[in-house]
Parts: structure tokens; sequence; C-alpha cells
């Protein structure tokens, strides 16, 4: 056990509870405006896109293969995990090609 | 026995039993996708105990593959952990609509509940609400289920991790790429969220050509939030609503 990754998970676990029991101990004191949810609804995809973004610019062919067919499936099937098979056996398969 | 009105909640060993049967319906989606996580950790570099730990203690897996995608040797605990905020800043919503839950309820058991405050058993404790079923400790008992489910498959999936070979030849690094571009679509709601999106995508271009690291990915998340705060308008109804 490093300690560098015992404070990272201890600062992972304190986020964490930090979202999970600010909502509801906020709500003591305001209520939550529109606008704020707006704000705090687009921070997972914004996030996802970012990575997504720069692992597309960073990766090739196979991960741009990779990704396409993953969006794709997803929006298709809507089931994750037949959504990221999809886009594993396309990186594999053109890896071992090019 | 029926009764109508329940002036405060009840939080019962026979409601956190419910919550964990409830639970179980997901639990062939938690195991996958944690020993998804325990594999993917072998291959980062943490050890069998740090990756069970990470597991047991965070139980957040967006916020876990989030993390080993930044991961490096010493880890960032401000890069990972402002991670972890912008990966959970969800359950700030699905806690709020909690606050009726708890009525009449020690603040140490709401507390302790929120803990273990999950997509899967906060859906599963509303419908059980919506029902009329209004046992608080359905939460806890649920989320302790997934918690418990979420952390063996980390083990299973940390101790096979081993055997596989070369991960690059498998397409197996690609494998978080991939649970992110299925969020994407998981999370996409509809036109609104193009320009915020594309706003995001493009700082943290801009970010990881400017500062190495990671920080791209806060820098993105922080843009979209703020984009979409910006851009907020209320609708039509709401205004009709609020006059």
């Amino acid at each position: 056990m490093r300690p560098d990754v015992m404070i990272a998970i201890l600062a992972m676990a304190a986020a964490a509870f930090t979202c999970r029991a600010g909502g509801y101990f906020l709500m003591r004191f305001v209520a939550l405006t529109p606008r704020i949810e707006a704000g705090l609804r687009m921070i997972p995809m914004a996030l996802v896109a970012s990575i997504l973004a720069v692992a597309a610019l960073k990766g090739g062919p196979p991960e741009w293969a990779g990704i396409a067919a993953t969006l794709v499936i997803m929006a298709v099937t809507r089931s994750d995990l037949a959504a990221i098979m999809a886009g594993i056996v396309a990186v594999a398969a053109l890896r071992s090609v090019l | 026995m029926q009764t109508t009105s329940v002036a405060t909640a009840r939080f019962t060993a026979a409601g956190a039993a419910a919550g964990a049967r409830a639970a179980l319906v997901l639990a062939p989606t938690i195991v996958i996708f944690g020993a998804t996580f325990g594999l993917i950790a072998a291959t980062a570099g943490l050890s069998l105990l740090e990756a069970t730990i990470m597991s047991a203690v965070v139980c957040a897996g967006t916020a876990q593959f989030a993390a080993l995608q930044l991961w490096s040797d010493p880890v960032s605990w401000l890069a990972v952990g402002l991670a972890s905020l912008a990966m959970n800043a969800r359950y700030i919503l699905m806690g709020a609509t909690m606050r009726g839950w708890f009525t009449g309820i020690p603040a140490f058991r709401a507390y302790a509940s929120l803990y273990f405050l999950y997509d899967g058993n906060w859906a599963t404790a509303m419908r059980d609400r919506t029902a009329g079923r209004l046992d608080a400790a359905h939460l806890i008992g649920g989320g302790v289920t997934m918690c418990s489910i979420w952390t063996l498959a980390t083990v299973a999936g940390h101790a096979f991790g081993g055997n596989l070979g070369d991960p690059r030849r498998l397409g197996l690094d690609f494998l978080i790429t991939a649970f992110f571009a299925s969020l994407c679509i998981a999370f996409w709601r509809g036109r609104s969220d193009v320009v915020p999106v594309v706003a995001a995508m493009a700082v943290a271009i801009a970010t990881d050509h400017l500062v190495p690291g990671p920080w791209y990915i806060v820098a993105g998340a922080i843009t979209g939030c703020v984009v979409a705060m910006v851009r907020y308008q209320p609708t039509v109804e709401a205004k009709a609503h609020a006059s």
C-alpha cells in the first residue's frame, strides 16, 4: 500500500461523499435553482466528451473505428456491454490488420 | 396493515432487506463492470490491495475508471479527487431528492445511508416510494449490497488480470475509452447538449496542448457546466407555473 495511492483513494472517497451528502445537506438551506441544476446535469456528459475528444485526437484509425463502433452500437442497442464489446473487437481487429 | 398517514419515515431491517433484494437484479451488471475495473486496475499498476480498498471505500464506477485514465506514479490526489468530484456531481441532485425521506430519522442514519447512494439503489428506492412503501432503510440495504458485489468483483478481476498477456493486442487498453463512449450516448439528452459539449471538447483539446497531465478533463467538465448554466432558459411551461 503506497502512501500516495492511499491519499488519492481518500481524496476520491471524500469527493464522492461530498457529492452524495452535499445535495441532501444543502436542501436544508436553499433550493437548487433550475439554472444550477442545468449546470450540474451537464458535468458528467462534458467530462466524458472531453476524455473522448482527446483520446480520439491521440489515437489512430483503430481507435477511431473503435469509438465509432461503440457509439453506433450503444445508440442502436442501448446496451453498454454490447457497445463496449463491439468497440474492443473493432480495435483489436484493426490493430491485427494494420 | 394499511396506514395512510406516515408522519415520520420508518427505518427497519425489513426495509433494508427489501433494498438488498431489489439490488440483486443489478448484480450481473455490477459483477461485469467490477471485474473489468479490477482487470484494468491491474494493468494500470494498482496492487490487489489498493484496487480492493478503492472499490470498497470509493465505490463509484465512473469515478474509478476516470481515475485509472489519469493514473501515474506517483498519482496526483488532486487530479483523481477532482475527477471523482466531477463524476459524482450528479449525486448532488439525487441526494437533494432524498430530503423528504429521512424526516424524523437521526442524522447519523441519513448520512450513513447517503454514503451508499448509487444510481441503482436510488432508482429502486424511488420506485418503492412511488409504490407507497416508505421504509428509508431501503437505500442503505441496497447500497451495502451493491458495494459488496462491486468490491468482490474487483478482487476477481484483478486476480484474473495478470494472466491475460498483452492487453494491447486484445484491445483491452481501449476498454476505458469504449466505456466513456457508451456513457456519452447514455448521458445524451438532446440538441441542447450540443453547444456545451462542443465547447467542453474544444477547451479539453486546447488544455491538453497547453498543460501536461489530466487537467484537460477538469477544464472540459467545468466548461460544459458553465456553458450550460449561461445558456439555461426557463421553458414556457416553467414560466407559466412560476407566474
